[in-house]
């Protein structure tokens, strides 16, 4: 069972504070959301637990094991990072691109083995990229190369996945299509913890929600338990609310808060 | 259950890496061999070859094998020098334009090189031009270490590598300014051009260690160059310690070019074209392009210093006016032939 434990982050940009004593936990298999308004700290929090953010205090571990006890090629086996966007520097060809997310897998010296042209496949598949395989990355359409860039994460097979908004240039058949994929692997023991801006998407998939403002956790726990009017009210200033269409979870937002609704404390 | 289709091997390209470096290893070889029999002084080129072999001193034994023989060594080592750090450095920056001297290291041993000529002391002691060069080499990435920082961006190391470029080129300008004779500033003019002519076995005693050492930083950084392709934090991410991978592309281009402008002075867009040229047959990952590069570059310093030998004008040509003359109108070829696909 993977644990990632997050304790205490605090991350300063030349002496702003970005995050303030942040601690987020995640179990195996669970599909944890991170969500808050621009600027509240989900990219920051995001690299922080790669490892890739120095910290001013905290820790991170996995399964008790402080990160920075772990060797990068250790953390990488264990660990897959999406960042937001879709930049790639040259022309590379799709699978190429993809077979670039088994280096922590590869042995020191050795290429890429059967094992590791399955894995690519596999995960081309998984996104429904594989058609893509022999494009050139660069003449694709940017969701086309967004699922291209989740399929290189998702081909290391990793035991946590790390993705900043894996979804944003993706069409709505394809949003579906990739969280549900990453719902799957969570349900087989991976543990994913995924920035969302779309609340429905995050309230009908996640099974844990951590919603960060101003670099502090301002709720955490189950959905139904975050996405709360108060709190989407006070979190994102607007008037919104959790409801139901169709068996499916969906958040509706009706308007921004006012100064004034906000003192009359008016309710949807 | 349906079975995925497997993935083809190399990637679909045309050419696989092999093929591409041992014909490139085979150009080299049959360039090197016309470089030995191309020259002003007419031989007859296998009798003299024997002669070199069975070490008869006749004149033009001595011509093969003290003169030419050195003088193809030294292209083929400046050009792989110049092809090698021109990939690792456009991988390393992520930017097609980078070359071997971005970070100030040609300019730094041109400079070295000229204080050397401004006070005369090839005079006093025969190797101190080479040795002023690798100092000034070695000074530049030095100073590109302090001023970058330890864990440096690559717009840092791009602008570190700028200033120094800038005060390279301002010593170089003022040494020129201040030279006591008009002889003094053409001899430094014609060093700055870039040549190979008149050198020995001495010369490449000098240069190949240097070079081999820094070929050796570059061995086993093709993965981390390839990771580089999505970013720097994807690249930590995969497991990459890129401070390393940094400082063994840096030092190792240091050695490589220090030597090679050396040696043989500047030369341009050897670094700039050859990546350029050979990207597309290596799928464009950089990680599969140094070694290529390097003999690419070989490849296209032999033939422009046989050039400088075939063109019959007075004085001789240099070599690094024919490679910029060559180069630069077909750098601007490449870049409308490849825009499209470069974003």
């Amino acid at each position: 069972m993977t644990t990632l434990d997050a304790r205490n982050i605090t991350v300063a940009f030349g002496g702003t504070p970005v995050l303030s004593d942040v601690a987020i936990t995640a179990r195996s298999g669970s599909f944890v959301g991170l969500i808050g308004p621009n600027g509240s700290g989900k990219s920051t929090l995001l690299r922080s637990l790669m490892g890739l953010q120095r910290l001013e205090s905290g820790q991170v571990s996995i399964d008790d094991v402080p990160l920075a006890d772990l060797p990068i090629t250790e953390r990488a086996r264990r660990l897959s990072y999406l960042p937001a966007g879709t930049e790639v520097h040259w022309p590379l060809l799709a699978e190429r691109l993809v077979a670039l997310g088994r280096i922590p897998n590869l042995d020191s010296w050795r290429g890429l083995r059967e094992v590791d042209f399955e894995a690519v496949t596999q995960a081309l598949n998984a996104v429904d990229v594989l058609h893509l395989r022999k494009r050139v990355v660069t003449t694709l359409s940017t969701g086309e190369r967004a699922r291209v860039l989740l399929a290189r994460a998702l081909a290391s097979s990793p035991r946590i996945l790390l993705a900043d908004e894996p979804v944003a240039a993706l069409d709505v058949s394809h949003q579906l299509l990739v969280l549900d994929v990453i719902r799957d692997l969570c349900a087989a023991g991976m543990t994913a913890i995924v920035v969302f801006h779309d609340l429905s998407l995050a309230a009908r998939y996640c099974s844990d929600l951590v919603l960060l403002r101003e670099g502090r956790v301002f709720a955490a726990g189950a959905p139904v338990d975050v996405l709360v009017p108060n709190t989407l009210r006070d979190a994102y200033g607007v008037r919104a609310a959790l409801t139901t269409e169709s068996g499916v979870p969906q958040v509706v937002s009706y308007a921004r808060v006012t100064p004034r609704d906000d003192r009359h404390g008016q309710r949807p | 259950m349906t079975t995925l289709p497997s993935l083809a091997r190399p990637s679909g390209l045309r050419f696989s890496n092999t093929v591409l470096i041992v014909g490139l290893a085979v150009l080299v070889v049959l360039l090197g061999v016309v470089s030995i029999a191309v020259g002003r002084v007419p031989l007859a080129f296998l009798q003299t070859v024997q002669q070199v072999l069975t070490g008869e001193r006749t004149t033009e034994a001595l011509i093969l094998g003290e003169i030419r023989v050195p003088r193809a060594i030294l292209a083929a080592l400046v050009g792989a020098a110049l092809g090698g750090a021109g990939a690792a450095m456009q991988g390393l920056l992520r930017n097609p334009l980078a070359e071997p001297g971005i970070l100030g290291v040609s300019a730094s041993a041109g400079l070295g090189a000229v204080v050397v000529l401004y006070f005369g002391l090839t005079q006093v002691f025969a190797f101190a031009l080479p040795i002023g060069g690798m100092a000034g080499a070695l000074v530049a990435v030095l100073l590109t270490f302090v001023l970058s920082g330890r864990d440096a961006s690559i717009l840092t190391l791009i602008l570190a590598g700028v200033a120094l470029n800038t005060f390279a080129a301002a010593l170089t300008s003022l040494a020129l300014n201040l030279a006591p004779s008009p002889y003094a500033a053409l001899e430094i003019v014609f060093w700055l051009l870039g040549s190979l002519a008149d050198r020995s076995f001495d010369h490449v005693a000098i240069a190949l260690p240097l070079m081999a050492l820094g070929g050796a930083l570059f061995i086993g950084t093709g993965r981390a160059l390839n990771a580089l392709s999505l970013g720097e934090d994807v690249a930590r991410s995969l497991g990459i310690n890129l401070r390393l991978v940094r400082a063994r592309l840096i030092l190792g281009t240091a050695l490589a070019v220090g030597a090679a402008v050396s040696v043989s002075g500047t030369i341009g867009f050897v670094g700039l074209v050859v990546p350029h040229l050979l990207r597309p047959l290596v799928g464009h990952e950089p990680g599969r392009l140094l070694l290529p590069s390097a003999l690419g570059g070989a490849a296209l310093v032999l033939a422009a210093d046989i050039a400088t030998r075939l063109i019959p004008v007075e004085p001789d040509l240099q070599l690094g006016v024919v490679t910029a003359i060559v180069g630069a109108p077909f750098f601007l070829y490449l870049l409308l032939h490849l825009r499209r696909t470069m974003r």
